[in-house]
């Protein structure tokens, strides 16, 4: 059954490296495209196909005598800035903690604020003060005293569930944000083997 | 207005975008070089360029290559190859870049581009069944599964005969089928495609 599977498997490799080569060698400049189309959809289910594809590139290169170009990566780097900002964005903002600022700025956002709490809202605005841990009653209760803003009882139980609701987000975000990192440093399979 | 920002942050369609667009730009910032000699290997081949002005064109197809693929990054599905889906866009854009040429080509001249385009016609069923044949036994064939494989493969001659034994019945492959002939993986599998090419047309004749 696996040995089926595997069987398989090379067979569908071979048929696309085959079509791909095909392509390239009678001057097919759409089968190259529909080959490279069918190879990415292959690829999913077997890496090696894009492994071999740029071995075999490199084959071709050496066949026609090219020398290896320089990419302009700072060039490439102010492309993707412009065209994909979010390959650049370093979630500075999840490295912090939350502060009471960030809680005002979301009350007010959403709408939130009862016209007699808007004074006191408005004074936290940008207030840099990290939340209390745990966000319980009697700290909410600490936080409003020493800030002095004053705030209706129902302000500060609004605020306090907004807390806990950006808590849980943040940490959501940070652990995303972390497995990325790992998956960044991890060698992409096609570079292992490379190395291997 | 960070309020907002945030919001928009926590919806799962702007976190799958986003995380898609992230991962898309890791994988341009990686595989630019390997995308850029691809292009230059394309525009040579295809007689795109002469050779003084490879190096510019390449850079310049590369450059609407990851712009293209910026915008159509919602198609770009992560479990694939990151490096297959550029290397296809940058293709397409080496195609539009061509018909465009031949259009202003042809302004100029009555006659039109007659060259027929050439389709990989290798969906045929029987000789499919003979490479089936082969795969199965690839470096697992009994002394007479090999001496049938050797008849399939006397179809073709020399290295390509050759090639194709090592690999489906001695079940040689990557830096062991490129030592047998010493060169590169990429040239030994560059190699064996052709082989099974020149194979399949020499059974269809054969069959005929």
């Amino acid at each position: 059954m696996q040995d089926d599977r595997e069987t398989e498997r090379m067979r569908a490799r071979e048929r696309l490296l085959d079509r791909y080569v095909l392509a390239i060698d009678s001057g097919d400049l759409e089968g190259m495209a529909a080959a490279l189309d069918a190879a990415y959809e292959a690829s999913s289910a077997d890496p090696e196909v894009s492994h071999l594809i740029t071995q075999i590139n490199r084959a071709y290169c050496e066949e026609e005598g090219l020398t290896p170009l320089a990419a302009d990566g700072q060039l490439v780097r102010e492309i993707l800035r412009r065209c994909v900002p979010s390959a650049f964005d370093t979630h500075d903002h999840l490295k912090r903690s939350l502060t009471v600022g960030d809680v005002a700025s979301r009350l007010q956002a959403q709408g939130r604020v009862r016209p007699g709490d808007d004074k006191t809202n408005h004074a936290l605005l940008g207030n840099t003060v990290p939340l209390p841990k745990p966000l319980t009653g009697p700290t909410i209760k600490k936080l409003a005293g020493e800030l002095g803003t004053g705030g209706s009882e129902f302000y500060w139980r609004t605020f306090r569930d907004e807390a806990i609701t950006m808590g849980i987000s943040r940490s959501h975000d940070q652990a995303k944000l972390a497995a990325r990192a790992r998956r960044a440093r991890r060698p992409s399979r096609q570079n292992k083997k490379k190395h291997d | 207005m960070s309020g907002y920002n945030e919001q928009a942050a926590h919806s799962p369609a702007s976190d799958t975008q986003d995380e898609r667009l992230h991962l898309l730009g890791e994988a341009i910032e990686r595989e630019q070089q390997e995308l850029l000699n691809g292009i230059a290997f394309q525009l040579r081949h295809f007689r795109l360029t002469d050779g003084a002005g490879l190096e510019a064109l390449a850079k310049e197809v590369l450059q609407e290559t990851v712009v293209q693929a910026s915008k159509i990054a919602e198609r770009y599905d992560p479990a694939g190859d990151a490096l297959l889906w550029l290397r296809a866009i940058a293709t397409k854009v080496i195609l539009r870049r061509r018909s465009k040429k031949r259009r202003e080509q042809s302004r100029f001249s009555l006659v039109g581009d007659t060259q027929p385009v050439r389709r990989a016609g290798i969906e045929a069923q029987s000789e499919e069944k003979m490479f089936e044949l082969l795969s199965r036994l690839r470096g697992r064939a009994t002394p007479s599964q090999a001496l049938s494989a050797e008849e399939i493969l006397s179809l073709v001659e020399g290295d390509d005969r050759k090639i194709l034994r090592l690999y489906y019945v001695e079940g040689l492959y990557g830096e062991e089928l490129a030592a047998e002939f010493g060169t590169s993986v990429g040239a030994v599998h560059q190699r064996l495609c052709r082989a099974r090419i020149k194979l399949r047309q020499a059974y269809l004749k054969d069959e005929n």
